[in-house]
């Protein structure tokens, strides 16, 4: 059931991480998702193609390592390798950071094909971070990515962007698999019918689920320290995370149990909602 | 403490079974119905692209044409997009009042 | 006997270049003696050479032995590869170095070449590169981590405890870095620059630039950017000169200037002094708490995620603000207080 470790002959996998929607945690995604794989011992490769706002250099904690960004790989100032910043534990991770002053014209579509293309014979995974909306940055993300994954919460303005961008990534042939990881979910809310369920979400975007993430405050914990949930043995996020991670490499791993129980003052709010409905 | 845990048994809510069985899913307006409803409704629209300024001179126009053969309720002409997870129908109820003499 | 001295050079380094042969001798070895110590950087050393070598006299037989002065230019070990190259396309040798700077010795030595203090006889007039003195003010250096250019993708991927010493430099990762060429890097950073300005100024302006014409200027000559506002996150402020900020720079900036950079503030984006060579050059704010600080071909990273000296503001109300500068091979944080 396992994918074939880093088997040298074979070209890597293009994974795009996107959402349409910003703040829904693309960029927490591809981390952990990339450090995650990273941990099963695939070669990992991030590409943060934020241009102008780049993040996912914060959440790895590698802020201060960074010389050269992917704007100085396309013109021709450095060498790839020379840009690719090491992951502080993982020597097979690394991440090519975004250039921060500059904006996202500063890359084309064709300049990412051919440095994906680079990449590709290097590592297992290439795992691109998108930035949000449907523009230039979106285009030059999904360039040269073969699979998608739509991160999305579980809110209308969330589901709706997600279901824009569901819809151009079905229009790229290209992209032949593409899948749901539903963010910020709050089982206790969904218990008491004050917030959609996962359900409800697949069948209104009528897409197949990776992943669901419980809302945690590690996830905060983890940003601010610059280390990914993933890392994070105890935490449910991070466990959520590193199943995620191990779908993502093939394996079959059942859906985690987010259900806590529910607390009393949430058993009388579900009951009063449900008497005021009825 | 058994009465304690039953009577809570009792006050929390019955679980959420998946949309779509039983009686036409989100009539109860939980906010999580709402959501549903109202996303549903939009999504649609956003798919066919039809903005709302256009089903008004949709509107308008099947008025128009209508009109031609038969009187009809124009206040009371009701047009909608409905439709199931991927397909979706345009669905428009026409009250007619009568039909007009052959001219 | 044997002068060379160019007019064009020397204009802009006041530089003294004397090639010292002897004539008389018809034998093998020919023995040529150029002075290097006059250059303020790497870049213009490397410019006297190359002028110093075309007016090379081309022996019939044997060969030429070139014997260098460097006084207290800071040669890197990846200068004096291309110092090699350059000396071996003129079919020649290298033979001595004098260096008085020990960095420059240790870099000679571990190329194998032979290595003296001073030249036998002072015939040479080693100016004091032009450039600011480099007595410490402060008490004690803050930790960096502390890396060269050339090596630095190498050692990023080393774990926290072994950057803490200053690591060893390799040679060949210096050698392939391209871009790396003072002056080809000068101007492609000139014309990038320009470009980025142009394509800029039609909407809003993020890149400010002091005059640029020639980058052969003097850093001294050049007028200093005087900027009087906070420079956020995503600006480039580029300037041949030296830069003054009044205003705090954040995080996502970058401060790049041939000269020097002094922050009336806290400096928190990258900071690249003397961005063609100058290894003189200093960084200064208030605070330094920055997230790079480059100097010529230098960079020092902030220690991950440490506020290293958020204590010593309140604690230490002598201090007046920090200084970066080269030191012992390395960037080193002083602060400065008052006595």
């Amino acid at each position: 059931m396992v994918s074939a470790k880093s088997s040298s002959k074979k070209e890597a996998r293009v994974i795009v991480v996107t959402s349409g929607k910003g703040g829904v945690g693309k960029t927490t995604t591809t981390a952990n998702i990339g450090t995650g794989l990273a941990r099963m011992g695939h070669k990992v490769v991030l590409i943060d193609t934020d241009i102008g706002l780049r993040n996912l250099d914060i959440l790895m904690g590698l802020e201060n390592r960074i010389v050269y960004n992917i704007v100085d790989v396309v013109e021709e100032r450095c060498k790839l390798t020379q840009a690719l910043v090491k992951d502080k534990r993982l020597p097979n991770l690394s991440l090519l950071p975004a250039a921060q002053t500059r904006d996202k014209s500063a890359l084309s579509v064709e300049q990412m094909k051919k440095l994906i293309a680079q990449l590709k014979t290097e590592a297992d995974f290439v795992l691109v971070d998108s930035p949000a909306g449907i523009e230039q940055g979106f285009q030059n993300a999904i360039a040269a990515a073969t699979e998608a994954i739509v991160v999305c919460t579980p809110e209308m303005s969330a589901v709706r962007d997600a279901d824009r961008i569901i819809g151009l990534l079905e229009a790229k042939e290209e992209i032949t698999n593409y899948k749901l990881v539903l963010n910020r979910v709050r089982p206790s809310m969904i218990k008491t019918n004050d917030m959609m369920d996962i359900d409800d979400v697949l069948e209104i975007l009528s897409i197949k689920l990776l992943g669901v993430i419980p809302e945690d405050k590690d996830i905060i914990v983890s940003t601010n320290k610059g280390e990914p949930v993933v890392n994070m043995d105890e935490s449910l996020a991070g466990q959520a995370y590193r199943n995620i991670a191990r779908r993502v490499a093939g394996e079959d791993v059942p859906y985690l149990n987010l259900d806590a129980p529910l607390t009393f003052m949430e058993k009388v709010m579900g009951l009063f909602s449900r008497s005021k409905s009825a | 403490m058994s009465w304690l845990r039953r009577l809570f048994q009792e006050l929390a809510p019955a679980p959420i079974t998946s949309v779509g069985t039983g009686f036409s899913t989100n009539t109860i307006a939980t906010p999580k119905n709402e959501a549903c409803n109202r996303l549903k409704l939009v999504l649609m629209h956003d798919r066919t692209q039809l903005s709302a300024t256009m089903m008004e001179t949709l509107r308008d126009e099947l008025v128009e044409v209508i009109s031609k053969y038969v009187e009809i309720d124009k206040d009371a002409l009701e047009l909608n997009l409905e439709g199931e997870s991927n397909t979706i129908a345009l669905v428009a109820n026409i009250p007619v009042l009568r039909a007009r003499a052959a001219s | 006997m044997n002068t060379v001295s160019k007019n064009t050079v020397s204009n802009a380094v006041s530089s003294s270049i004397s090639t010292t042969h002897s004539e008389s001798e018809q034998a093998a070895v020919c023995t040529v003696q150029i002075g290097l110590g006059a250059a303020p950087n790497s870049a213009q050393a490397l410019k006297l050479l190359e002028l110093a070598l075309e007016g090379l006299p081309t022996p019939t037989s044997g060969s030429v032995k070139i014997e260098l002065e460097t006084g207290n230019l800071l040669i890197t070990p990846n200068v004096l590869t291309k110092i090699q190259l350059l000396v071996e396309k003129a079919g020649a040798e290298l033979s001595v170095i004098y260096a008085s700077l020990p960095q420059t010795q240790q870099a000679a030595l571990d190329s194998g070449l032979f290595v003296k203090e001073k030249p036998p006889e002072t015939k040479i007039a080693a100016q004091k590169a032009g450039g600011l003195s480099q007595k410490s003010h402060g008490t004690q250096p803050i930790q960096l981590f502390n890396e060269r250019r050339g090596s630095v993708d190498e050692l990023l991927g080393r774990s926290l405890s072994s950057l803490g010493q200053n690591s060893g430099i390799n040679k060949d990762s210096l050698v392939s870095l391209p871009g790396e060429k003072p002056t080809e890097q000068a101007i492609e950073r000139e014309r990038d620059s320009q470009k980025t300005a142009e394509a800029l100024s039609e909407n809003t302006s993020q890149v400010i630039q002091s005059d640029v014409t020639s980058h052969q200027n003097d850093v001294q000559t050049v007028p200093t950017l005087y900027l009087k506002q906070n420079i956020r996150s995503g600006r480039v402020v580029r300037a041949e000169g030296h830069i003054f900020i009044i205003g705090d720079v954040h995080e996502g900036s970058e401060i790049v200037a041939g000269g020097d950079i002094t922050v009336w503030g806290e400096l928190r984006g990258i900071a690249h002094a003397g961005c063609q060579g100058e290894y003189h050059a200093e960084i200064r704010a208030l605070r330094i708490e920055a997230i790079q600080l480059r100097i010529a071909e230098y960079i020092a990273r902030r220690p991950d995620r440490v506020h290293y000296h958020k204590d010593v503001k309140d604690a230490d109300p002598s201090r007046l603000g920090e200084v970066a500068r080269v030191s012992d091979g390395e960037i080193q944080v002083f602060q400065e207080v008052t006595n």
